[in-house]
């Protein structure tokens, strides 16, 4: 069934045009006014769950145009929504490109770039609602939404070779720079297919400030490789090749002792992952 | 009586932190701006600087987002320090673009192609236009300029380091220091993206 005759969708259609009455008359009651918004932002969070992306779009930039910020409830919902529509255009640049940009032939190409420019213009704003939105009720929740958005633009921007905002990002996130709490954090928020860039830039920060850390990261980062386009084996030989050579200690299984491999994912003797390997100094 | 001022001052603290946790958190973590894209990158063997000179009109004699609808941006692209690679950009294959922070793209145009109604200046858009070449050191890297076409009038409008764009009834303003440029070129002959932001400035001087 499409959601668009839903009776969600019906509903926050007429909840939207009660939430810009509101906005423009007199002052609601608080409660009416919030379960009017958290039902637009429900429609929002369905549209984006069902996969219509270029609905949720849509639907988030009348909500932002219409809605009253000024307030910590509107923030909060106008956060939300800015939240969902840079999702939206997230999963449009992987799975439904319609932004396009011109090739070197002049023909005009499907743009996920594009898509991630207009992402990162809706994270902006939402974290620009962040302080005004701190004090309405369940606005602690919108934390770990707003470091998803912050994870995914340091990814754009390491995919992209932005070094200075990657590295000015990464040296401002101390929380980042151990591989166990990152790796935790990336797990734990929908980042699937920008692990490795993750990783990689982490590495790229850590190799020469902490090695130990920095082989970690490089071995997340291979062993995420696959679920990541774009990802090239170049970079996967760049991260072997410090691995095995250029760092300044060498890594061995703690079970059996067996120098990493770091084509394979564990030891082949006793299945240790890679990622627990213990460094010593390079003889 | 120090003793006192300071017992007296813990106990404020401790108070005022209490009255603080009795209220909503008022914090607001992650909200601290992403780091802008920045208009000077080094990635790979690529460095690569890209400015719109404000005040272009000192070089040009006009202003070219008004007089030739394209929007000037100076270049300068040379080997990154310490690299060792052949790098070779032709802009008629390095499909230019300019993207905008709500998805737009706007493509480059050849300098050729663009007119004035000023005879120096289209002479001056020719003469300091990024030409193919393979690339210098970094050291030796001069600016050229590369311009973005604006189509038609009514749609994009550049003005004091802003871009607007016309959608419908809305118009939607951003500094041009939200904008990113992105580019091809060869890495010892195999084809490479290469992405840097922008910095609206002033200084423009003929080279």
């Amino acid at each position: 069934m499409s959601l668009k005759h839903s009776p969600r969708a019906r509903l926050s259609a007429a909840a939207l045009a009660a939430v810009s009455l509101i906005a423009c008359s007199a002052p609601a009651p608080r409660a009416e006014r919030a379960a009017l918004l958290d039902e637009e932002v429900a429609a929002l969070r369905d549209a984006n769950a069902a996969g219509e992306f270029v609905r949720a779009v849509e639907q988030a930039e009348r909500f932002l145009a219409q809605t009253d910020r000024s307030d910590a409830l509107g923030a909060r919902a106008s956060l939300q929504a800015a939240l969902e529509a840079g999702q939206a255009h997230a999963r449009l640049a992987v799975t439904a490109p319609y932004l396009r940009e011109p090739d070197a032939d002049g023909v005009w190409q499907l743009s996920p770039i594009a898509h991630r420019m207009a992402m990162a213009r809706y994270y902006s704003l939402a974290r620009s609602l962040a302080r005004r939105a701190a004090t309405a009720e369940g606005a602690e929740e919108l934390s770990e939404a707003l470091r998803g958005a912050d994870l995914a633009e340091f990814a754009f921007h390491a995919q992209l070779g932005l070094e200075p905002s990657c590295r000015a990002y990464v040296q401002r996130e101390s929380e980042l720079h151990d591989p166990r709490v990152a790796a935790e954090l990336f797990q734990r928020l929908p980042l699937a297919g920008l692990r490795p860039w993750l990783y990689a830039e982490l590495f790229d920060y850590q190799r020469a400030r902490d090695e130990r850390a920095a082989y970690r990261f490089a071995i997340m980062a291979i062993d995420e490789a696959p679920s990541a386009s774009g990802f090239n084996a170049q970079r996967v030989a760049q991260l072997e090749r410090w691995i095995t050579s250029e760092c300044s200690l060498e890594f061995h299984c703690p079970q059996c002792d067996l120098a990493v491999n770091p084509g394979l994912r564990a030891c082949p003797n006793d299945r240790t992952p890679n990622v627990e390997f213990v460094g010593r100094k390079r003889l | 009586m120090k003793l006192y001022v300071s017992l007296f001052a813990s106990l404020a603290l401790a108070l005022g932190g209490a009255c603080r946790s009795a209220e909503r958190s008022t914090a607001a973590p992650f909200a601290a701006p992403f780091p802008a894209m920045a208009a000077e990158n080094a990635d790979g063997a690529v460095a690569v600087e890209a400015r719109h000179y404000t005040d272009h009109k000192r070089v040009f004699g006009v202003d070219l987002p008004r007089e030739a609808r394209v929007l000037p941006v100076a270049l300068k692209l040379g080997l990154a320090p310490g690299a060792s690679h052949s790098l070779r950009f032709d802009p008629a294959r390095a499909a230019l673009r300019l993207y905008l922070p709500d998805g737009t793209v706007v493509a480059s145009k050849p300098a050729a192609a663009i007119q004035t109604q000023f005879k120096r200046a289209n002479e001056r858009i020719v003469a300091t236009a990024l030409d193919a070449r393979v690339l210098a050191p970094w050291s030796a890297a001069r600016e050229a300029n590369v311009y973005f076409d604006l189509g038609e009038a009514g749609e994009l409008f550049v003005k004091r380091g802003e871009i607007s764009r016309r959608v419908g009834e809305e118009v939607r303003t951003f500094g041009l220091e939200q904008a990113l440029i992105g580019f091809e070129l060869e890495v010892d002959g195999a084809p490479r993206s290469v992405f840097v932001g922008l910095a609206p400035t002033n200084g423009a001087r003929y080279p």
